[in-house]
């Protein structure tokens, strides 16, 4: 009797161990990847996990431009389990989306090891292309890190593509780049064939008031606001200005002059209040002897929420707005309400009420 | 010094880079517009900056009697950086508010030094005062470092580097007649006063007997450098080496004699400044920031300096 106890509690035991092995090939999730996971991340690291992970932590630079990524899964919400809130809000947006973003765990700023730890994270997501200190002191108590660039529609494409096998959810990942290279596609087919001598001279600058000190910038050639320009079929002036691959240069206003682009595109800083800045430069007599300021394509660059001209994923936004005022014959059909609806209806789930009554109200649109 | 100002204004990036031909002045409006409303003022802001931050250290080098000291060495700089960090993350971080916060942070780190200089027990005067101006110092430089730790990262961190980085970029007329009502006097007072500085390097006792009263001298010059550099500082960000090196390469050509090396620093930082300032707004189409090129340069010719000095001690 006791014997054939021993045996029963044996075989009952053994069961319940291979059991999970049983539950994953009984029941697959569909587009889950097979397991172990492995990619290539930003940093060029290959990243392996043992198992889709459950818990993700954000940290580093710009966290909402992941947690924004994240969110356009529907798996994204329930994995995130915390993230570095880096100002008074990780994102001013995700509230909007998800009720309980606000309860999600908030680490403070630049977190140390032990502080991740404490979150038991199984995999920790960092913005950036080369590989920080951070990993290597994560990677020595165990906890995987990937990195996510975002900077570069190339780029946004392979993390979409990454952030899909994260969350075993490739077939999502895949509509999300089909929506963004559509619209894309959509631009340059409307372009095409369009003479390089056709295309109207513009210059991108951000106008910043930082430390009490007003200084115009253009952003760096390998740069999103650089790839809108080009994209939308513009000749960006400045490129001859930019000595660095990353970062915002100071431009004077005697270069600008020497420039006289026939289009200027202003990213206002967010401290700035876009019509207070388009008015001051229009009251400017040096600003208003320019070729552009004098023919109304003084152009405040549109935000809601977030700018569009960062690697947010509102850049598809930024972009097909700019195309339509760069291009305005050629682009008469767009309708700029629509592709804010089509974006956060797509991606972030928002119905149209909810889009009309707390994104749009936001937006900031042709403010010159 | 004349010919300097007058090259400058013909150097920059608008019609074309470097030159700016005469002609275009005269036939095309929005180049005259600029030179009037941009080159001039940044022109006479980076020779007044420079002046100032040379008669400064050319005043604390005589004073101190050490010949490595700068208007950092008093915790003006250092007190600047952190009114100005300061007004960025708690007071808005307006033009105004960081630069007057700046302005009045450099002017509390000399009162500050002075006081805990007056209440020090150990050494004479010249000796306290260092002493007090290195915790001072050293005191504003830790404060400015828990500003940035407090500091918004997406933010206001960025502010404060920028603000820290040094350039002339956004004067305008307007800047330069806030500065002037405080830079002109303090100089005037810097000039007027330089030969007392041969005596003030002396011992305190040795000066009086010669007629100085040093306590009181002392104080009027070091007020008059402080506040001028802080309104220089609180414009123009943090721009380092003029003070150091300038004062250095002047007594080499005049001599130490104050009433000569003073004027020289003053017309030598001047023109260093205006130089580097020009360098930065011409060279590249995009700015340089001021205070890189003045380390760089300033770095570079006091190598120059010290070797020079090594080889005539061989010789």
């Amino acid at each position: 009797m006791r014997r054939a106890l021993i045996r029963s509690a044996l075989i009952i035991f053994l069961a319940i161990s291979f059991m999970p092995s049983w539950a994953g090939a009984a029941f697959p999730v569909p587009g889950a990847p097979p397991r172990p996971i492995q990619f290539i991340d930003a940093a060029g690291r290959s990243v392996q996990l043992e198992a889709l992970p459950r818990r993700i932590i954000v940290i580093g630079r710009g966290p909402h431009l992941i947690l924004h990524l994240l969110y356009m899964f529907p798996e994204g919400p329930e994995r995130l389990a915390g993230m570095e809130k880096r100002g008074k809000s990780a994102s001013d947006f995700l509230d909007l989306v998800d009720p309980a973003f606000k309860d999600k765990k908030a680490l403070g700023v630049s977190p140390g090891p032990e502080a991740i730890a404490a979150l038991q994270p199984d995999l920790v997501l960092i913005k950036g292309s080369s590989a920080e200190r951070m990993s290597d002191a994560l990677a020595k108590i165990g906890i995987p890190v990937a990195y996510l660039s975002l900077e570069m529609p190339d780029e946004f494409y392979r993390d979409v593509a990454n952030a899909g096998i994260i969350l075993g959810n490739g077939t999502r990942a895949a509509e999300i780049t089909a929506f963004f290279r559509t619209r894309i596609e959509r631009i340059q087919k409307t372009l095409a064939g369009l003479a390089e001598e056709k295309k109207p001279r513009v210059l991108l600058v951000m106008a910043t008031d930082r430390g009490g000190k007003y200084a115009v910038q253009v952003p760096a050639a390998g740069w999103m606001q650089t790839f809108q320009v080009r994209t939308a079929g513009g000749a960006p002036v400045w490129l001859d200005a930019v000595q660095k691959t990353s970062g915002w240069t100071i431009v004077n206003l005697e270069q600008i002059a020497r420039w006289d682009p026939d289009k200027i595109f202003v990213v206002a800083w967010y401290s700035i209040d876009p019509q207070k800045m388009i008015d001051s430069f229009k009251a400017d007599r040096q600003w208003r002897a320019l070729k552009a300021v004098k023919a109304g394509e003084l152009w405040a660059f549109p935000s809601d929420i977030f700018g569009w001209d960062s690697p947010d994923p509102r850049w598809i936004l930024g972009l097909t707005w700019m195309a339509g005022r760069i291009h305005p014959g050629l682009f008469k059909d767009i309708d700029m309400s629509g592709e804010v609806r089509e974006f956060y209806g797509r991606l972030f789930g928002l119905d149209r009420n909810s889009v009309d009554s707390l994104i749009l109200p936001k937006v900031r649109l042709d403010v010159r | 010094m004349l010919l300097c100002l007058a090259a400058s204004i013909l150097l920059g990036r608008y019609p074309k880079p470097y030159f700016t031909p005469l002609s275009a002045v005269r036939d095309d409006a929005l180049a005259l517009n600029l030179i009037l409303n941009l080159r001039i003022p940044r022109i006479l802001s980076a020779f007044l900056i420079g002046m100032v931050l040379s008669a400064a250290g050319a005043v604390f080098q005589m004073i101190f009697r050490n010949p490595l000291v700068d208007s950092g060495f008093l915790g003006v700089s250092q007190g600047a950086a952190f009114g100005a960090s300061l007004a960025i993350v708690f007071l808005g971080g307006t033009a105004v508010a960081v630069q007057g916060s700046a302005a009045v942070f450099a002017f509390l780190g000399l009162a500050a030094s002075y006081i805990l200089a007056r209440r020090i027990r150990l050494g004479d005067w010249v000796l306290r005062l260092v002493m007090a101006g290195i915790a001072v110092s050293a005191l504003y430089s830790a404060a400015t470092g828990g500003i940035k730790y407090l500091a918004d990262p997406n933010r206001h961190l960025p502010d404060i580097i920028f603000w820290m980085l040094g350039g002339l970029w956004a004067i305008t007329w307007k800047d330069v007649l806030q500065i002037l009502p405080v830079i002109v006097p303090c100089l005037v007072v810097l000039y007027l006063l330089r030969w007392r500085l041969n005596l003030l390097s002396l011992r305190d006792e040795t000066a009086f007997s010669l007629g100085v009263a040093p306590g009181r001298e002392r104080l009027i010059l070091l007020v008059a450098a402080v506040a001028s550099t802080a309104a220089a500082v609180s414009k123009a960000g943090q721009i380092a080496w003029v003070g150091l090196i300038v004062p250095h390469i002047a007594r080499r050509i005049v001599g130490s004699d104050s009433q000569r090396a003073l004027p020289a620093s003053m017309l030598l930082g001047g023109v260093f400044v205006l130089l580097c300032d020009d360098l930065a707004r011409t060279a590249l189409a995009g700015e340089i920031p001021l205070g890189i090129l003045t380390s760089f340069i300033g770095t570079a010719l006091f190598l120059v300096l010290l070797l020079r000095r090594k080889l005539e001690l061989w010789k």
